[in-house]
């Protein structure tokens, strides 16, 4: 099978080519880094996309907590991620990367927070 | 239900300028308007101007009650804190045709008691006003045609009538009346009935729906609408005078004008419509703006513009003012016809109505201690470092920027919202302080007018409207 | 009434002014004021919560807010100073007037550092016709609603635009639940990044109407519907193929602008094309104590490339403030064929490599980016694509920056489309 798969990886969005029947056979051409060879292997058998969002978050000024998945999930998955996330509200102090949840969704991938909140108003 | 003395129908210029005018007197006053603000509709969304206007038809009661207006509206103003700014205006003459008109202009400003237009040289209108375009022919000039902030005198004029104990019901439609035996029993609302002494509709836009329940209506509005570009303040050709066009075949009235707060407006188109409601700006309208602005004052920097909006004027049919003492209704005053001369008039139609009604034997007992004055919301962006930081000291929120672009503090918004008839939507902070109306048009500033509404309103962020019924920002 | 004393004072706490003033600091600035007008550091990555930062600059892949941090850690640990909540309100010779709850702060310094970032371009900038409903938003405010205070904003929504923040938000939305009928671009090529398209578009089954334009806006209290029409090569609307998409939100994401209201109250020269101020190399404007930085000079691509920027202007500025930068003669450098703008705008001839960002024309393949002077070719380089949507990055040696003559002229040919 051919595809061509536009890279996300970085900002450069190369044009891969790739002809495979299976993950080991795949033929890639057009790729600018070795990021970019697994990203387009995964983009035909199992795309996969981080996860970003934020959550409800008490205790300060701000009132949404950002959050990411540490490393990229299936894409199937991002829809149901957005549904469960809505269900957890954090109280600050939070330190940025703290985990939230450290198999989301049996991904075996962390869910963490981005930002760094004191308790209180703004420092 | 509620009772008053006087009932009166529409928030605009000239009913917030009878509200004020009655607020004198010892009787119960109660204006209520459809919209969530005052200003009316008319009123509110039109070009400012206090115009010394030649083209009135010679002796109508339009013509002596915008004449009467255009003596007192200074010093009213200055009472109510109103910015007024007597630039003066020009009107090129830019074709030879346009000569033969100019002329029959002047010559009807005399009849109608404007003795001060003249017709001046290309050379002399070229030194008072630059930027317009070099080839033109001369020009009128008018030295007493003024701008004014016109939502402010509206709701100046409100503010000061409720300070001297008028009552005004906001988002409350009229939506019907009892009239039988040659009286109004009662004026139903959507938000109650009224029963009044007197009801008088000061409805502009609506007032051929007004007259209709009131069953005294032998006229129709004809809506017409005029579309406009707002250019920001720092837009680099400005003019010093509002410019207009003398009337020509290939001139359809389209005005280059200063405003007090440093901004410039053009237009207006005059598009007849079916729908009081439409507010639709056209590319075919912007388009014609520009082009005929464009003609007159070539510089124009059209990409300044920082937003478009449309009026729309109650033109009546049969054309003229008409200030009508019911026979048919008793206690019914309807007025109507009252086109864009009735932002000046509408001061001098709250006297001519007073008068008429104590003509008509009303008891109007004046109470003591009235209050003239009202003051206007100091503008932090206006003063210098120095009475910026007394303002502070007094109360720190005038350090607090939420409109980054026109330096709009929480201090003004605060008062804007807990003055008398204050702000209870976006688009009302913005009329009453600025703050959304510069160059990102809210897009920095909005969120924050949003959280700061609903905690002063008491009400959920997710009510908090733009203007309007259902206008709400964000859903829930 | 306050006073402040500084060697270098910076405008804005977002990624380019805290570059700038940790930069500034690093190379020799005792002391570094940063003024901002939000109660916190980071500016607009505050609110863009997504990925995609930081590749170029840390190697990784960061959210907005993880990439502010890592910078207002650093400016911490290098003792910047921060004046939060303060709002610069004019720039008076050496002294910046600043207010906040206290009062009026004048802060005198040897150097200032424009790094405000950028608005949003406006309904009124493309003078779309139509009603004036709620539910009309830019792109950025719609994110900042729905990402730091956690509002909806609507139910089905129509994007104008194929910026960055439009398609990005395009994506948060449907993860929200919210119903994104389209995403209508006048040109007839996308105007952000590819991999944006990709991931915010295509993973969402979100169509992209190339060559099309918003040409009416209907509803009187909300948005009830949009009339969408194509455009002819002169991106005039064809109205006999015009159609509606109803909707009650529409979203705006349509270019960005250089806030530069406070570099006029100093009589900046501004460029016409980047409405930034026209600077050299150091990121220095006319105004030799004032040097400017991020997307108030012109609106990036990448945060990355701003930090980078931003580090040479609080290095200049320090460098200034302290006496230690020689102004030798500057030469003009200019937007050449199929190149829209460069940045900067002049080169002083003088040691030291001269990174020259330019943005192209028109989006085409194996494109050919040459830099010459009056005397011939300086430096080429062969792509394999460009677009105008991304920002292309030539640096000159010192060693030919120092020799150029006449003018510079930055170039692009495509060979193919």
């Amino acid at each position: 099978m051919k595809k061509t798969v536009t890279c996300t990886v970085c900002p450069n969005g190369c044009e891969i080519e790739v002809d495979y029947t299976t993950r080991e056979d795949a033929a890639l051409m057009g790729y600018g880094c070795k990021r970019g060879i697994a990203y387009a292997i995964d983009e035909c058998f199992e795309p996969k996309r981080t996860f970003t969002s934020s959550v409800k978050i008490t205790g300060s000024d701000r009132r949404m907590m950002p959050v990411r998945t540490t490393a990229p999930i299936p894409k199937d998955l991002l829809i149901k991620a957005a549904q469960a996330i809505n269900s957890v509200t954090l109280e600050a102090p939070v330190k940025c990367g703290q985990v939230i949840d450290d198999d989301f969704l049996g991904t075996k991938v962390k869910l963490v927070t981005t930002l760094t909140l004191e308790r209180g108003d703004a420092q | 239900m509620i009772k008053t003395d006087v009932l009166i129908i529409g928030a605009g210029a000239v009913g917030c300028a009878l509200a004020r005018e009655l607020s004198k007197y010892d009787i119960k006053v109660t204006v209520c308007d459809k919209n969530d603000d005052v200003g009316g509709d008319a009123s509110k969304s039109n070009s400012g101007l206090f115009s010394t206007s030649a083209t009135m038809p010679v002796g109508t009661l339009e013509c002596r009650l915008r004449t009467v207006a255009h003596s007192m509206i200074m010093k009213i103003c200055e009472d109510l804190e109103v910015p007024v700014i007597e630039c003066g205006s020009i009107a090129p003459v830019l074709y030879p045709e346009q000569i033969e008109s100019a002329k029959g202009l002047i010559e009807r400003a005399f009849l109608n008691g404007v003795y001060d237009y003249e017709l001046l040289p290309a050379k002399d209108i070229l030194d008072m006003e630059p930027t317009l375009n070099p080839e033109i022919l001369g020009g009128i000039y008018s030295p007493r045609d003024r701008q004014t902030n016109q939502f402010i005198f509206v709701s100046a004029m409100a503010e000061n009538a409720a300070e001297n104990g008028v009552e005004f019901l906001l988002d409350c439609k009229v939506t019907g009346m009892d009239v039988s035996d040659g009286k109004i029993h009662r004026v139903h609302t959507e938000n109650g009935d009224i029963e009044a002494g007197w009801v008088i509709n000061a409805a502009g836009l609506y007032c051929d729906e007004i007259a209709k329940m009131a069953d005294e209506c032998d006229f129709k509005v004809n809506p017409r609408k005029g579309e406009f570009f707002v250019f920001s303040n720092d837009t680099p050709v400005k003019v010093s005078h509002i410019i207009s066009s003398v009337p020509s075949p290939k001139t359809r009235g389209v005005l280059v004008i200063p405003t007090v707060d440093g901004n410039m407006l053009i237009g207006p188109t005059a598009d007849d419509v079916e729908d009081k409601t439409d507010r639709k700006t056209t590319s075919e309208g912007l388009e014609s703006i520009k082009t005929q602005a464009l003609n007159m004052v070539p510089g124009l920097h059209f990409e300044d513009t920082i937003t478009q909006f449309v009026g729309v004027r109650p033109a009546r049919t049969p054309e003229g003012y008409d200030i009508r003492f019911s026979e048919k209704v008793k206690g019914y005053i309807g007025i109507s016809g009252v086109r864009s001369t009735g932002l000046t008039a509408s001061v001098a139609i709250a006297f001519y109505i007073v008068h008429g009604m104590k003509e008509a034997g009303v008891t109007l007992e004046r109470k003591e201690g009235w209050k003239r004055t009202r003051k206007g919301i100091v503008s932090f962006a206006d003063k210098t470092a120095e009475e910026k930081d007394t303002l502070i000291a007094a109360d720190p929120l005038y350090g607090k920027i939420i409109c980054r672009c026109e330096q709009v503090t929480e201090s003004e918004i605060l008062q804007a919202i807990h003055r008398p008839v204050g702000a209870r939507t976006l688009d009302a902070v913005k009329r009453r302080v600025r703050a959304g109306m510069g160059r990102c048009q809210g897009g920095f500033c909005s969120p924050l007018v949003i959280e700061i509404l609903a905690r002063e309103l008491g009400i959920p962020e997710t009510e908090v409207r733009k203007r309007g019924e259902k206008a709400f920002m964000l859903d829930k | 009434m306050k006073d402040y004393d500084c060697n270098v004072v910076v405008v804005g706490a977002g990624p380019a002014g805290m570059a700038a003033a940790i930069s500034a600091k690093k190379n020799g600035a005792q002391r570094v004021i940063i003024v901002e007008r939000e109660n916190r550091t980071g500016g607009i990555l505050k609110q863009c919560i997504h990925a995609g930062f930081g590749l170029q600059y840390f190697g990784e892949e960061l959210t907005g807010p993880e990439y502010a941090e890592r910078f207002s850690n650093l400016a911490k640990e290098n003792e910047i100073e921060f004046l939060l909540d303060t709002t610069a309100l004019e720039i008076k010779d050496k002294t910046l007037v600043c207010v906040n709850t206290r009062g009026i702060i004048n802060i005198r310094f040897g150097t200032l550092v424009l790094a405000m970032g950028c608005r949003e371009r406006t309904r009124a900038n493309l003078t779309i016709p139509g009603s004036r409903p709620a539910g009309i938003y830019t792109a950025g405010t719609a994110q900042k609603l729905i990402n730091v205070y956690g509002h909806k904003i609507g139910k089905e929504v129509v994007i104008l635009g194929s910026g960055d923040i439009g398609m990005i938000m395009a994506r948060r939305l449907s993860l929200q639940g919210v119903k994104v009928k389209a995403v209508i671009e006048i040109m007839p090529y996308l105007a952000g990044l590819e991999r944006n398209k990709v991931q915010c578009l295509d993973d969402f089954n979100i169509p992209l109407m190339l060559s099309h334009t918003i040409v009416d806006i209907t509803g009187i209290d909300r948005v009830e519907k949009v009339t969408v029409a194509p455009v002819d090569e002169n991106r005039k609307p064809i109205m006999e193929k015009a159609e509606t998409i109803d909707c009650d939100t529409l979203l705006l994401s349509v270019g960005l602008i250089p806030e530069n209201e406070l570099t006029r109250t100093a009589d900046v020269a501004l460029s016409g094309i980047t409405k930034g101020a026209t600077v050299n190399q150091y990121k220095q404007t006319d105004k030799p104590y004032i040097f400017a930085c991020g997307n108030v000079l012109h609106v990036n691509d990448l945060v990355d490339h701003v930090s980078h920027e931003s580090e040479d202007a609080g290095k200049f500025a320090a460098l200034y403030a302290a006496g230690k930068l020689d102004k030798g003669a500057e030469i003009p450098v200019e937007a050449g064929e199929g190149v829209r703008y460069v940045c900067p705008q002049k080169m002083v001839c003088a040691d030291g490599n001269v990174d020259l960002y330019f943005r192209t024309l028109v989006p085409g393949r194996n494109t050919t980016l040459t830099v010459s002077d009056d005397t011939g070719v300086l430096l080429s380089k062969k792509l394999i694509r460009t677009t105008p949507g991304t920002i292309e990055k030539l640096t000159l040696s010192g060693e030919k920056a120092k020799n150029a003559s006449g003018r510079l002229v930055v170039s692009a040919e495509h060979k193919g489309a």
